[in-house]
């Protein structure tokens, strides 16, 4: 019975700005659906028409051409607008469905609301999928916008924001027929577009009701695959109550404000897909668009694509870049006497290079949505254990590989549970050390070269030694704690076992173990450092490489084999006087330099391969690795730096411990690309590092 | 399991033999210099040494290397105990072939803990 | 650094040496030659001019004055370091050693108490246990780890001793020393040789003459070495 209305079209004509294809797009469809509904009066489907084939010209849109043609369309839309409602006032018995959007859609009680999602037969599912990701979008921008109103209630333009998202997700899923969803996001729009006419304060219940709708927006959007599948997925418990609660805030609002279920939104959150997880990715159009932060998606000119065609292109480019490499050390190109087809051949390499970056610049999004979640988490964590908590972001603009969002989820969540479950005291406690009631987390995101750096920080209690060492001992991941640095204590938490998934499930709903997240993080060259200061608070900092498509290595040479070893892994070589080598008992050559020892590791011992340098002065130490995880690895010469596309080995090899990946080298040949932290664990472990990995090319 | 503890301490030894004693291995025979525990040692049946450093006659390092120089003592696991704590000594020691190094004072747990450290390298090897 | 203290002919014949030097100096300096030589660099320098040759003479006259004055002085002092090497050094290290015995026997009475309290205890522990008086027991086991743990405390009587032989060792040394300074300054004395530098030089060497009791940086270093 909800029908898309003229209204829908003047949003969608309101949220045009100036180059805004996508958004010219949506208001295009949003016409032609009113031209195609008989039921509306004939003049204004005649003008929308108009408009219509108006939008169809995209030339008239061209530049400063837009602005008249934007002028043009407003005029019809002006007209149909006059016609219905001068029509639905003339006629005396108004036809339902013709009726503008302030008519209550879902007006109905809620004993009378559907009690599960439905999608009528006749869907489009194309149209239906394009919604969803248009839906999820609009949410986290509604939800980012709501947690910003918290701090600043006047915000216009957020409660704008929180509007257009509820209004657009009516219209549309009015149109596809989703009738579940269009009514509650009725009452949603309705209660905040009271907020917008300053006849409702966003205030008392009002930011929670508004929050809760999103969140149970959220579930319904979720569960639409569910139904378009053939299911019939029922409605969240809170639906009825929460609809009602919006429609009449002052009313209703207390009522489902007390019988909300505690948890169920921390709970619920996890089965929301989230930005990064979502099987579609919005990339910017340009660089640039991405840094306006606070306009609504539709500001900048947006295209939707499939990521596995994405990351298929970026694989190609790479392919591309190769095959470039390969033909560039050939013969005849190289030959001096070719000079024209030398030329050519480099002005080709030119424009791979630019298109490498260029198609790498794609796959970076802004660790934006996965921070915007967390604030709901420290909101509601904070909320239920009585602490009070400001949470702050700075650097959520930072972009990194697509993938890597995905990786940076488990661990953030973990950390910010961490800091809101144990590190922020409660706040007779804090006032009782002489710290203000209020707590700080502070998420802060950098690019630092080529690595991303995330650091969470609280300023409570810090990491208690003693508690982790006890429960350490408790699981037998220890047996005493006596002789262990502080780091050392502070590293448990990642051990297997530390952190029990019934602990964590409570609010990621997965129980994945700390030692998951960490290897998870080390299998993406990422790693972790905790510091903590008692009574002072502590910093987690996650450092990721800022894309895994393009490692920046160091080609060393080892016998006739050639090895890539990622430069951010290197921290210094050297080459070594005889005297530096000590051989400990039971443990292996160890190499003193600069005050420090460290595990002497021969790389062609561990990689077998013959015809290496086995005189240590004859070779190259490089220190790889971080912390007491250093070694000092052999090898026969350094053959300089060079950007390589990091390749998995072939299915035929599999994996093999000691190595990444291979890359193909300038002139065709494979190098492969050392995975340092492995090796280091390996030597650890195996005390000489003997047999770790085998040469694989 | 027999240890062989070396020092020319006496006060030393008992506290070792005795920090032994409550780490779980009472079998030790003691000798207070080099000279006499390579004696000691050449009889047979030690399987574990702890020794001093500074000893009058022989030191501690010369005895390890004494102890690494014959064909049944490659090896014996040697734990030096010793207030000797500059690095070159350190490395010195290793060069002469002590597989742990544990600096005077020490505590039973931390002496047990190098034990077992050189025990479990040795088992694994 | 092994430098040679030199014999008291050595010193003799150097200082002799030397001033026969300042003397020609100084009667060169009647011959316009050498007047041209000094004076050139000096009046480069321009610091005091042509004039102050006749300064350049009283100076060294003053400064041979002043090193014959030293001499004489250093001759009288042979008898100081003679008594203070007689009678203070050697009661000195007469009382290290002595208190070396007494740390030792401190230290093995100690242990004798510890041995008899530890037995003592184990025995009422063992009492505990069987009359099932749970809480005593757990007190017991509680004061016999805490003797234990007294016990590895008494290790510092084996670091101070090592101190201790250290500072013997050196007050050693310098007793030798003094003895050949003195014998330097012997006119006539015949069986003065040099002696080496390196102190202290007393071997065998059985003690470590930087046993501390603070070591934190140095057992990392080392656990670095061989893992953990």
């Amino acid at each position: 019975m909800s029908q898309l209305t003229i209204d829908d079209a003047i949003a969608a004509f309101v949220a045009c700005e100036p180059g805004d294809e996508a958004a010219r797009r949506r208001l295009r469809e949003r016409c032609w659906v009113l031209v195609s509904n008989k039921q509306l009066d004939a003049q204004a489907r005649t003008a929308l028409a108009d408009a219509v084939a108006v939008l169809d010209e995209p030339a008239r849109f061209k530049g400063e051409l837009e602005a008249a043609a934007m002028e043009e369309v407003r005029r019809h839309l002006e007209i149909a607008v006059d016609r219905v409602e001068c029509g639905a006032s003339a006629m005396s018995e108004p036809e339902p469905t013709a009726a503008p959007a302030a008519a209550p859609v879902a007006a109905a009680a809620p004993a009378e609301a559907p009690a599960t999602l439905t999608i009528p037969a006749d869907a489009d599912r194309a149209l239906i999928e394009d919604f969803l990701a248009e839906a999820r979008e609009y949410l986290e921008t509604a939800e980012a916008a709501l947690l910003q109103l918290e701090s600043n209630p006047g915000d216009a333009e957020a409660i704008n924001d929180v509007f257009r998202a509820f209004h657009t997700i009516k219209g549309t899923s009015s149109f596809l027929g989703l009738e579940a969803v269009a009514g509650f996001a009725h009452h949603a729009e309705d209660m905040l577009d009271r907020v917008r006419g300053a006849e409702l304060a966003f205030a008392g219940v009002v930011p929670d009701l508004a929050l809760r709708a999103v969140d149970v927006l959220k579930v319904l959007i979720a569960a639409v695959p569910a139904a378009l599948a053939g299911g019939a997925p029922a409605l969240p418990a809170e639906y009825a109550a929460l609809g009602l609660a919006l429609s009449n805030p002052e009313q209703h609002g207390a009522a489902a404000a007390a019988v909300r279920p505690e948890v169920a939104a921390i709970e619920e959150a996890p089965s929301v897909p989230i930005i990064g997880r979502t099987a579609e990715h919005v990339v910017p159009g340009a660089p640039s668009a991405g840094a306006a932060a606070h306009a609504a998606p539709t500001a900048d000119p947006l295209v939707k694509v499939r990521t596995d065609k994405l990351d298929r292109l970026v694989e190609m480019v790479g392919e591309l870049v190769i095959a470039e490499a390969i033909l560039m050390q050939d013969a005849v190109v190289r030959d001096a006497a070719n000079h024209g087809l030398a030329q050519k051949v480099r002005h080709a390499d030119k424009i791979v290079r630019e298109l490498q970056d260029l198609s790498l610049g794609l796959r970076m999004v802004p660790l934006k949505g996965a921070i915007t979640k967390l604030q709901r988490v420290v909101r509601d964590l904070a909320a239920r254990s009585g602490k009070q908590i400001a949470f702050e972001v700075s650097g959520e603009e930072t972009e990194v590989d697509r993938t890597l969002v995905d990786l940076l989820a488990d661990p953030l969540l973990h950390m910010v549970r961490n800091a809101v479950d144990h590190g922020i005291e409660p706040p007779s406690e804090r006032l009782k050390a002489g710290k203000p009631a209020m707590g700080t987390v502070r998420l802060e995101a950098m690019q630092a070269g080529d690595r991303v750096l995330v650091k969470l920080h609280d300023d409570g209690r810090g990491l208690q030694r003693e508690k982790i060492l006890r429960k350490a001992i408790e699981k037998g991941i220890i047996q005493s704690g006596d002789t262990m640095s502080d780091a050392e204590v502070f590293e448990l938490i990642w051990a297997p076992g530390f952190s029990t998934a019934e602990a964590v499930t409570e609010v990621s709903g997965r129980g994945v173990g700390m030692d998951v997240v960490r290897r998870n993080l080390t299998a993406m060259r990422g790693r972790t450092v905790i510091a903590s200061t008692p009574g002072q608070g502590s910093t987690f900092t996650i450092e990721l490489p800022l894309t895994l498509a393009i490692t920046d290595g160091m080609l060393v040479r080892v016998g006739a084999e050639r090895f890539i070893v990622p430069t951010a892994r290197i921290q210094r070589c050297f080459r070594p006087e005889p005297s530096a080598v000590h051989t400990v008992q039971g443990r292996g050559e160890m190499v003193h330099t600069g005050g420090e020892v460290l595990p002497l590791f021969r790389l062609h011992r561990a990689l077998r391969v013959v015809g290496a340098q086995e005189a240590i002065t004859d070779g190259i130490l490089m220190v790889v690795g971080d912390g007491d995880r250093r070694v000092a690895i052999l090898v026969d010469e350094l053959l300089g730096q060079q950007q390589v596309v990091a390749k998995p080995l072939g299915e035929a090899v599999g994996r093999v411990r000691g190595l990444t990946g291979g890359a193909i080298l300038g002139d065709g040949r494979v190098g492969l690309i050392l995975d340092v932290d492995e090796l280091v664990e390996a030597h650890r472990s195996r005390g000489t590092g003997a047999e770790t990995a085998e040469a694989a090319a | 399991m027999r240890f062989l503890v070396v020092d020319d301490s006496a006060t030393m030894r008992r506290i070792i033999v005795n920090s032994l004693d409550r780490v779980g291995y009472p079998d030790v025979v003691e000798a207070d210099d080099g000279q006499t525990a390579l004696a000691k040692f050449a009889e047979g049946g030690i399987s574990f040494i702890i020794t001093d450093w500074n000893m009058p006659n022989m030191s501690g390092l010369d005895f390890a290397r004494a102890v690494r120089a014959r064909a049944d003592g490659a090896a014996v696991p040697i734990l030096m105990v010793t207030t000797r704590s500059a690095r070159e000594d350190i490395l010195a020691a290793v060069d002469a072939g002590v597989n742990n190094y544990v600096l005077k004072p020490f505590t039973p747990p931390v002496l047990k803990e190098k034990i077992d450290a050189v025990l479990s390298v040795g088992a694994a090897a | 650094m092994a430098t040679q203290v030199q014999t008291h002919e050595d010193v003799l014949h150097a200082t002799d040496t030397a001033l026969r030097l300042v003397n020609q100096a100084l009667g060169d300096l009647g011959t316009a030659d050498s007047l041209a030589k000094i004076a050139a660099p000096m009046a480069e320098k321009g610091a005091h001019g042509s004039g102050s040759l006749l300064s350049l003479a009283s100076t060294l006259l003053r400064a041979y004055a002043e090193v014959a004055a030293l001499l004489d002085r250093i001759k009288q002092s042979r008898g100081i370091i003679q008594e203070a090497q007689d009678a203070h050094l050697t009661q000195m290290n007469q009382k290290l050693n002595a208190v070396t015995s007494a740390t030792e026997h401190a230290a093995s009475g100690i242990l004798d108490g510890l041995d008899r309290a530890i037995a003592v205890v184990a025995e009422l522990e063992q009492e505990a246990a069987e009359s099932q008086d749970m809480v005593r027991h757990a007190r017991y086991t509680a004061l016999r780890e805490e003797l234990y743990g007294v016990m590895t405390y008494v290790q510092f009587q084996d670091i101070t001793s090592q101190q201790l032989g250290y500072a013997a060792a050196v007050i050693g040394d310098t007793e030798k020393r003094l003895e050949q300074l003195s014998g330097i300054f012997q006119p006539f004395a015949a069986d003065v040789t040099a002696v080496s530098g390196t102190v202290p030089h007393s071997a065998p060497k059985h003690f470590d003459p930087n046993a501390v009791a603070d070591k934190t940086d140095s057992q990392a270093f080392a656990d670095s070495l061989f893992g953990r």
